[in-house]
Protein backbone atom coordinates (compact mmCIF):
# COMPACT_ATOMS: atom_id res chain seq x y z
CA UNK A 1 0.00 0.00 0.00
CA UNK A 2 1.54 3.08 -0.97
CA UNK A 3 1.53 5.73 1.62
CA UNK A 4 1.31 9.49 0.90
CA UNK A 5 3.14 12.55 3.30
CA UNK A 6 1.52 15.73 3.43
CA UNK A 7 4.50 17.96 2.09
CA UNK A 8 4.31 21.94 2.45
CA UNK A 9 5.08 22.94 -1.40
CA UNK A 10 8.43 24.07 -2.19
CA UNK A 11 9.73 21.62 0.45
CA UNK A 12 11.17 18.27 1.13
CA UNK A 13 11.92 15.66 4.01
CA UNK A 14 15.47 15.90 3.73
CA UNK A 15 15.67 19.77 2.72
CA UNK A 16 13.74 20.11 6.01
CA UNK A 17 15.95 17.73 8.13
CA UNK A 18 19.00 19.84 6.38
CA UNK A 19 17.82 22.73 7.49
CA UNK A 20 17.21 22.10 11.03
CA UNK A 21 20.64 20.82 11.09
CA UNK A 22 21.59 24.07 9.80
CA UNK A 23 19.93 26.00 12.67
CA UNK A 24 21.18 23.87 15.10
CA UNK A 25 24.98 23.92 14.47
CA UNK A 26 24.16 27.74 14.16
CA UNK A 27 23.00 27.84 17.27
CA UNK A 28 26.15 25.69 18.64
CA UNK A 29 28.37 28.47 17.06
CA UNK A 30 26.37 31.07 18.43
CA UNK A 31 26.52 29.59 22.18
CA UNK A 32 30.42 29.47 21.80
CA UNK A 33 30.51 33.15 20.93
CA UNK A 34 27.98 34.25 23.46
CA UNK A 35 30.17 32.28 26.10
CA UNK A 36 33.11 34.48 24.98
CA UNK A 37 31.64 37.77 24.19
CA UNK A 38 28.20 37.67 26.10
CA UNK A 39 30.28 39.49 29.50
CA UNK A 40 32.06 41.83 27.49
CA UNK A 41 28.65 43.15 25.96
CA UNK A 42 27.44 43.26 29.77
CA UNK A 43 30.33 45.38 30.98
CA UNK A 44 30.01 47.68 27.45
CA UNK A 45 26.64 48.59 28.06
CA UNK A 46 27.63 48.75 32.41
CA UNK A 47 30.25 51.32 31.26
CA UNK A 48 27.53 53.67 29.61
CA UNK A 49 24.93 52.97 31.80
CA UNK A 50 25.15 53.30 35.28
CA UNK A 51 22.24 50.47 36.30
CA UNK A 52 22.73 46.92 36.27
CA UNK A 53 19.37 45.99 35.10
CA UNK A 54 19.02 48.53 32.16
CA UNK A 55 22.38 46.84 30.59
CA UNK A 56 21.32 43.80 30.95
CA UNK A 57 18.44 44.39 28.84
CA UNK A 58 20.48 46.19 25.96
CA UNK A 59 23.05 43.41 26.36
CA UNK A 60 20.38 41.04 25.90
CA UNK A 61 19.16 43.20 22.79
CA UNK A 62 22.82 43.24 21.11
CA UNK A 63 23.21 39.66 21.34
CA UNK A 64 19.83 38.68 19.62
CA UNK A 65 20.48 41.14 16.82
CA UNK A 66 23.91 39.34 16.65
CA UNK A 67 22.12 36.18 16.31
CA UNK A 68 19.67 37.19 13.84
CA UNK A 69 22.59 38.50 11.43
CA UNK A 70 24.74 35.64 12.69
CA UNK A 71 25.15 34.48 9.09
CA UNK A 72 27.01 37.45 8.33
CA UNK A 73 29.22 37.32 11.21
CA UNK A 74 31.15 34.03 11.33
CA UNK A 75 34.30 35.37 11.64
CA UNK A 76 35.02 35.69 15.48
CA UNK A 77 37.06 39.51 15.01
CA UNK A 78 34.08 40.68 13.29
CA UNK A 79 31.71 39.51 15.67
CA UNK A 80 33.04 40.80 18.43
CA UNK A 81 33.56 43.90 16.97
CA UNK A 82 30.25 44.26 15.54
CA UNK A 83 28.95 43.10 19.68
CA UNK A 84 30.78 45.61 20.64
CA UNK A 85 29.69 48.54 18.72
CA UNK A 86 26.00 47.03 18.79
CA UNK A 87 26.38 47.47 22.50
CA UNK A 88 27.60 51.20 22.79
CA UNK A 89 25.13 52.27 20.43
CA UNK A 90 22.41 50.73 22.48
CA UNK A 91 23.20 51.67 25.68
CA UNK A 92 24.32 55.26 24.51
CA UNK A 93 20.29 55.36 23.29
CA UNK A 94 18.81 53.83 26.34
CA UNK A 95 20.77 56.63 28.43
CA UNK A 96 19.84 59.83 26.32
CA UNK A 97 16.01 58.55 26.69
CA UNK A 98 16.58 57.79 30.50
CA UNK A 99 17.99 60.72 31.54
CA UNK A 100 14.75 62.89 31.68
CA UNK A 101 13.36 59.96 34.02
CA UNK A 102 16.74 60.24 35.95
CA UNK A 103 16.97 63.41 36.32
CA UNK A 104 13.15 63.87 38.55
CA UNK A 105 14.23 60.93 40.76
CA UNK A 106 17.56 62.56 41.26
CA UNK A 107 15.58 65.61 42.22
CA UNK A 108 13.52 63.52 44.48
CA UNK A 109 15.99 61.36 46.19
CA UNK A 110 19.09 63.24 46.66
CA UNK A 111 21.33 61.16 48.01
CA UNK A 112 23.04 62.49 51.90
CA UNK A 113 25.58 64.89 51.87
CA UNK A 114 28.85 62.80 52.92
CA UNK A 115 31.96 64.55 54.34
CA UNK A 116 34.28 65.30 50.97
CA UNK A 117 37.40 63.17 50.96
CA UNK A 118 40.54 64.96 51.57
CA UNK A 119 43.05 62.93 49.34
CA UNK A 120 43.04 62.13 45.87
CA UNK A 121 42.97 58.52 46.88
CA UNK A 122 40.02 59.01 48.79
CA UNK A 123 38.37 60.95 46.48
CA UNK A 124 39.06 57.97 43.86
CA UNK A 125 37.34 55.49 46.49
CA UNK A 126 34.54 57.78 46.74
CA UNK A 127 30.95 57.61 45.55
CA UNK A 128 30.93 61.20 44.39
CA UNK A 129 34.09 61.01 42.15
CA UNK A 130 32.45 58.22 40.43
CA UNK A 131 29.85 60.77 40.14
CA UNK A 132 31.82 62.77 38.62
CA UNK A 133 33.47 60.41 36.68
CA UNK A 134 30.25 59.15 34.95
CA UNK A 135 28.93 62.92 34.19
CA UNK A 136 32.73 63.46 32.78
CA UNK A 137 32.84 60.69 30.53
CA UNK A 138 28.92 61.14 29.51
CA UNK A 139 30.66 64.67 28.02
CA UNK A 140 33.38 62.74 25.71
CA UNK A 141 33.14 61.96 22.34
CA UNK A 142 31.58 58.87 21.59
CA UNK A 143 34.55 57.18 19.64
CA UNK A 144 36.97 58.41 22.90
CA UNK A 145 34.43 56.52 25.45
CA UNK A 146 34.37 53.78 24.04
CA UNK A 147 37.86 53.30 23.65
CA UNK A 148 38.72 54.39 26.82
CA UNK A 149 35.95 51.55 28.21
CA UNK A 150 37.13 49.02 26.71
CA UNK A 151 40.72 49.90 27.34
CA UNK A 152 39.96 49.61 30.77
CA UNK A 153 37.66 46.53 30.22
CA UNK A 154 39.55 43.18 31.34
CA UNK A 155 42.71 43.70 30.57
CA UNK A 156 42.48 44.55 27.23
CA UNK A 157 45.65 46.03 25.53
CA UNK A 158 45.72 49.06 22.88
CA UNK A 159 46.10 46.12 20.43
CA UNK A 160 43.50 44.40 21.07
CA UNK A 161 41.27 47.80 21.47
CA UNK A 162 42.18 48.16 17.69
CA UNK A 163 41.21 44.87 16.37
CA UNK A 164 38.11 44.95 18.35
CA UNK A 165 37.41 48.28 16.49
CA UNK A 166 39.05 47.62 13.12
CA UNK A 167 41.15 50.98 13.80
CA UNK A 168 44.76 51.47 13.72
CA UNK A 169 47.21 51.15 16.74
CA UNK A 170 47.93 54.99 16.66
CA UNK A 171 44.08 55.85 16.46
CA UNK A 172 43.45 54.08 19.81
CA UNK A 173 46.15 55.70 21.50
CA UNK A 174 45.04 59.03 20.07
CA UNK A 175 41.49 58.61 21.55
CA UNK A 176 43.48 57.62 24.78
CA UNK A 177 45.42 60.46 25.34
CA UNK A 178 42.93 62.68 24.37
CA UNK A 179 40.25 61.52 26.58
CA UNK A 180 42.14 60.85 29.56
CA UNK A 181 43.06 64.61 29.17
CA UNK A 182 39.96 65.82 28.73
CA UNK A 183 38.63 63.50 32.18
CA UNK A 184 41.35 65.14 34.29
CA UNK A 185 40.56 68.84 33.02
CA UNK A 186 36.88 67.87 33.69
CA UNK A 187 37.79 66.64 37.37
CA UNK A 188 40.80 68.41 38.17
CA UNK A 189 38.57 71.07 39.99
CA UNK A 190 36.71 69.16 42.17
CA UNK A 191 40.18 67.11 43.37
CA UNK A 192 41.65 71.12 44.23
CA UNK A 193 38.70 71.59 45.99
CA UNK A 194 38.82 68.40 48.18
CA UNK A 195 42.67 69.11 48.83
CA UNK A 196 42.21 72.81 49.68
CA UNK A 197 39.67 71.58 52.68
CA UNK B 1 51.42 77.00 40.67
CA UNK B 2 53.85 75.27 37.70
CA UNK B 3 55.73 77.11 35.24
CA UNK B 4 53.18 78.56 32.40
CA UNK B 5 55.72 77.39 29.30
CA UNK B 6 55.57 73.52 31.22
CA UNK B 7 52.07 73.82 31.83
CA UNK B 8 51.20 71.62 28.97
CA UNK B 9 54.04 69.43 28.55
CA UNK B 10 53.34 68.46 32.38
CA UNK B 11 49.24 67.24 31.36
CA UNK B 12 50.10 65.78 28.31
CA UNK B 13 52.93 63.58 29.66
CA UNK B 14 50.98 62.73 32.58
CA UNK B 15 47.89 62.10 29.91
CA UNK B 16 50.32 59.56 28.12
CA UNK B 17 51.26 57.70 30.81
CA UNK B 18 54.89 57.36 30.18
CA UNK B 19 57.93 59.31 31.78
CA UNK B 20 58.50 62.67 31.06
CA UNK B 21 60.64 63.92 27.92
CA UNK B 22 63.77 64.82 28.05
CA UNK B 23 62.92 68.74 28.69
CA UNK B 24 60.81 68.61 30.72
CA UNK B 25 62.59 65.88 32.76
CA UNK B 26 65.27 68.45 33.12
CA UNK B 27 62.80 71.00 34.60
CA UNK B 28 61.08 69.04 36.82
CA UNK B 29 64.39 67.98 38.69
CA UNK B 30 64.67 71.92 39.02
CA UNK B 31 61.50 73.24 39.81
CA UNK B 32 59.42 72.09 42.73
CA UNK B 33 56.26 73.48 42.10
CA UNK B 34 56.34 71.73 38.17
CA UNK B 35 57.25 68.34 39.78
CA UNK B 36 54.18 68.94 42.33
CA UNK B 37 51.93 69.82 39.46
CA UNK B 38 53.03 66.76 37.85
CA UNK B 39 52.72 64.52 40.64
CA UNK B 40 48.80 65.65 41.18
CA UNK B 41 48.30 65.62 37.53
CA UNK B 42 49.47 62.00 37.63
CA UNK B 43 47.45 60.93 41.31
CA UNK B 44 43.98 62.74 39.15
CA UNK B 45 44.72 60.54 36.10
CA UNK B 46 46.09 56.98 38.56
CA UNK B 47 42.19 58.30 39.76
CA UNK B 48 40.79 58.24 36.62
CA UNK B 49 41.84 54.82 35.94
CA UNK B 50 41.49 53.24 39.43
CA UNK B 51 37.59 55.06 38.78
CA UNK B 52 37.50 53.52 34.84
CA UNK B 53 38.64 50.16 35.90
CA UNK B 54 35.88 49.67 39.27
CA UNK B 55 33.45 51.01 36.25
CA UNK B 56 34.39 47.95 33.87
CA UNK B 57 35.31 45.53 36.12
CA UNK B 58 31.43 45.25 37.27
CA UNK B 59 30.54 41.45 37.59
CA UNK B 60 28.42 40.25 35.18
CA UNK B 61 25.26 38.38 36.49
CA UNK B 62 25.15 34.81 37.02
CA UNK B 63 21.80 34.68 35.32
CA UNK B 64 22.61 36.84 32.55
CA UNK B 65 23.57 34.29 30.08
CA UNK B 66 21.07 32.04 30.94
CA UNK B 67 18.42 34.73 30.23
CA UNK B 68 20.10 35.08 26.80
CA UNK B 69 19.86 31.49 25.67
CA UNK B 70 16.38 31.44 26.81
CA UNK B 71 15.23 34.16 24.90
CA UNK B 72 17.61 33.24 21.80
CA UNK B 73 15.03 29.66 22.40
CA UNK B 74 12.29 31.42 22.75
CA UNK B 75 13.53 33.56 19.04
CA UNK B 76 14.19 30.38 16.90
CA UNK B 77 11.00 28.88 18.00
CA UNK B 78 8.67 26.83 15.16
CA UNK B 79 5.89 29.18 16.65
CA UNK B 80 7.95 32.23 16.13
CA UNK B 81 8.57 30.88 12.71
CA UNK B 82 5.03 30.19 12.01
CA UNK B 83 4.02 33.77 13.09
CA UNK B 84 7.17 35.16 10.75
CA UNK B 85 5.48 33.74 7.70
CA UNK B 86 2.71 36.07 7.89
CA UNK B 87 4.04 38.55 6.78
CA UNK B 88 5.11 37.12 3.45
CA UNK B 89 1.83 35.29 3.00
CA UNK B 90 -0.09 38.81 3.16
CA UNK B 91 2.01 40.06 0.64
CA UNK B 92 0.86 37.21 -1.55
CA UNK B 93 -2.42 37.93 -1.10
CA UNK B 94 -2.15 41.38 -2.00
CA UNK B 95 -0.27 40.31 -4.58
CA UNK B 96 -3.13 38.34 -5.60
CA UNK B 97 -5.80 40.43 -5.36
CA UNK B 98 -3.58 43.27 -7.30
CA UNK B 99 -3.30 40.74 -9.97
CA UNK B 100 -7.25 39.84 -10.25
CA UNK B 101 -8.46 43.59 -9.38
CA UNK B 102 -6.27 44.49 -12.94
CA UNK B 103 -7.40 41.80 -14.77
CA UNK B 104 -10.92 42.60 -14.20
CA UNK B 105 -10.39 46.48 -15.01
CA UNK B 106 -8.41 45.26 -18.03
CA UNK B 107 -11.74 43.28 -19.34
CA UNK B 108 -13.86 46.33 -18.30
CA UNK B 109 -15.53 43.51 -16.23
CA UNK B 110 -17.01 46.29 -13.74
CA UNK B 111 -18.11 48.78 -16.47
CA UNK B 112 -19.72 46.28 -18.76
CA UNK B 113 -22.03 45.10 -15.62
CA UNK B 114 -22.62 48.63 -14.23
CA UNK B 115 -23.32 49.43 -17.72
CA UNK B 116 -25.72 46.64 -18.66
CA UNK B 117 -23.58 45.82 -21.44
CA UNK B 118 -23.62 42.57 -22.87
CA UNK B 119 -20.79 41.92 -25.19
CA UNK B 120 -17.96 40.24 -23.93
CA UNK B 121 -16.00 37.33 -25.59
CA UNK B 122 -18.20 34.73 -24.30
CA UNK B 123 -21.79 36.07 -25.44
CA UNK B 124 -21.76 37.58 -28.89
CA UNK B 125 -24.77 38.71 -30.25
CA UNK B 126 -26.37 36.67 -33.32
CA UNK B 127 -26.67 38.61 -36.44
CA UNK B 128 -30.44 38.22 -37.18
CA UNK B 129 -32.18 40.54 -40.32
CA UNK B 130 -33.52 43.89 -39.13
CA UNK B 131 -31.05 43.67 -35.87
CA UNK B 132 -28.16 45.92 -35.22
CA UNK B 133 -25.18 44.41 -36.57
CA UNK B 134 -22.45 43.05 -34.04
CA UNK B 135 -19.39 45.52 -35.58
CA UNK B 136 -22.00 48.39 -35.14
CA UNK B 137 -23.32 47.23 -31.41
CA UNK B 138 -18.93 46.29 -30.60
CA UNK B 139 -18.36 50.12 -32.45
CA UNK B 140 -20.98 51.42 -29.50
CA UNK B 141 -19.64 49.65 -27.10
CA UNK B 142 -16.83 52.08 -26.04
CA UNK B 143 -19.26 54.94 -25.50
CA UNK B 144 -20.84 52.60 -22.87
CA UNK B 145 -17.54 52.13 -21.03
CA UNK B 146 -16.52 54.78 -18.34
CA UNK B 147 -13.01 55.62 -18.29
CA UNK B 148 -11.70 53.47 -15.29
CA UNK B 149 -8.38 54.42 -15.10
CA UNK B 150 -6.90 52.24 -18.61
CA UNK B 151 -5.30 54.49 -21.20
CA UNK B 152 -7.60 55.43 -23.89
CA UNK B 153 -5.41 53.37 -26.90
CA UNK B 154 -5.70 50.21 -24.39
CA UNK B 155 -9.17 50.29 -24.90
CA UNK B 156 -9.28 51.04 -28.58
CA UNK B 157 -6.99 48.15 -28.70
CA UNK B 158 -9.55 45.61 -27.10
CA UNK B 159 -12.60 47.10 -28.88
CA UNK B 160 -11.35 46.61 -31.92
CA UNK B 161 -10.07 42.67 -30.94
CA UNK B 162 -13.30 41.93 -29.97
CA UNK B 163 -14.77 43.29 -33.21
CA UNK B 164 -12.65 41.74 -35.30
CA UNK B 165 -14.07 38.23 -33.28
CA UNK B 166 -17.22 39.20 -33.91
CA UNK B 167 -16.79 39.57 -37.62
CA UNK B 168 -15.05 36.06 -38.16
CA UNK B 169 -17.57 33.84 -35.49
CA UNK B 170 -19.85 31.93 -36.67
CA UNK B 171 -23.09 31.37 -34.80
CA UNK B 172 -22.83 28.07 -32.76
CA UNK B 173 -26.22 26.75 -30.71
CA UNK B 174 -26.11 23.58 -28.75
CA UNK B 175 -29.81 22.00 -28.93
CA UNK B 176 -30.85 18.53 -28.13
CA UNK B 177 -30.76 16.04 -30.71
CA UNK B 178 -34.34 15.62 -31.35
CA UNK B 179 -34.54 19.15 -32.22
CA UNK B 180 -31.45 19.48 -34.51
CA UNK B 181 -33.70 18.61 -37.95
CA UNK B 182 -36.18 21.10 -36.25
CA UNK B 183 -33.49 23.95 -36.05
CA UNK B 184 -31.45 23.45 -39.25
CA UNK B 185 -34.61 23.72 -40.89
CA UNK B 186 -35.01 27.23 -38.92
CA UNK B 187 -31.96 28.43 -39.79
CA UNK B 188 -31.74 27.85 -43.52
CA UNK B 189 -35.41 29.82 -43.19
CA UNK B 190 -33.53 32.80 -41.52
CA UNK B 191 -31.03 32.95 -43.81
CA UNK B 192 -33.42 33.46 -46.88
CA UNK B 193 -35.86 35.97 -44.98
CA UNK B 194 -35.57 39.61 -44.22
CA UNK B 195 -37.44 39.12 -40.99
CA UNK B 196 -37.31 35.96 -38.65
CA UNK B 197 -40.17 33.34 -39.27
CA UNK B 198 -42.50 33.16 -37.07
CA UNK B 199 -42.30 29.89 -35.06
CA UNK B 200 -45.03 30.51 -32.22
CA UNK B 201 -48.05 32.78 -32.44
CA UNK B 202 -50.15 34.50 -29.94
CA UNK B 203 -53.34 32.84 -30.40
CA UNK B 204 -56.83 34.63 -29.83
CA UNK B 205 -58.36 34.54 -26.34
CA UNK B 206 -61.70 33.57 -27.62
CA UNK B 207 -60.46 30.58 -29.46
CA UNK B 208 -59.41 28.96 -26.40
CA UNK B 209 -61.32 26.65 -24.16
CA UNK B 210 -61.00 25.59 -20.92
CA UNK B 211 -59.53 22.32 -20.38
CA UNK B 212 -61.91 19.72 -19.61
CA UNK B 213 -60.60 16.58 -17.04
CA UNK B 214 -62.92 13.67 -16.41
CA UNK B 215 -63.32 12.84 -12.72
CA UNK B 216 -61.00 10.21 -11.35
CA UNK B 217 -63.25 7.19 -11.07
CA UNK B 218 -62.04 4.67 -8.69
CA UNK B 219 -63.37 1.41 -8.52
CA UNK B 220 -62.01 -0.84 -6.03
CA UNK B 221 -59.33 0.74 -3.19
CA UNK B 222 -57.39 -1.90 -1.24
CA UNK B 223 -55.52 -0.69 2.31
CA UNK B 224 -52.76 -2.40 3.38
CA UNK B 225 -50.27 -1.48 6.67
CA UNK B 226 -47.50 0.03 5.77
CA UNK B 227 -45.03 -2.53 6.97
CA UNK B 228 -46.52 -4.97 5.39
CA UNK B 229 -46.51 -2.77 2.17
CA UNK B 230 -42.64 -2.33 2.58
CA UNK B 231 -42.12 -6.42 3.09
Amino acid sequence: MQELVLIQPGRTVAGEAAREAAVAATRREFEERLAECGPLAFRVARGVLRNTADAEDVAQEALLRAYRRFDRLREPNRFRAWLVRITFRLALDRLRSSKRRELRETLWSRPERQPRPRTVEEMAASSEFQEHLDRAMEELPEKQRLVLLLSAMEGHTIEEVAAILGVPIGTVKSRIFFARKQLAEKLRCHVKISKTR
Amino acid sequence: MPCEDFQDAIVAAAANGVEPPGELSVHLSVCADCREAFATEQALLLCIDSGLARKASVSVPPAFLHRVRARLLQESSPRQAWFAGWPLLGGAGAAVAAILLGTVIWHGGWAGHENGATVNSGTLPINLPGRENPASIATSVPDKFPAVGKPANHRLRWHEREVSAAKNSEIEVLVPPDQEVLLAGYAAELRTRNSAPVIARESAVAESMPLQVDLIQIAQLDVKPLAEAQR
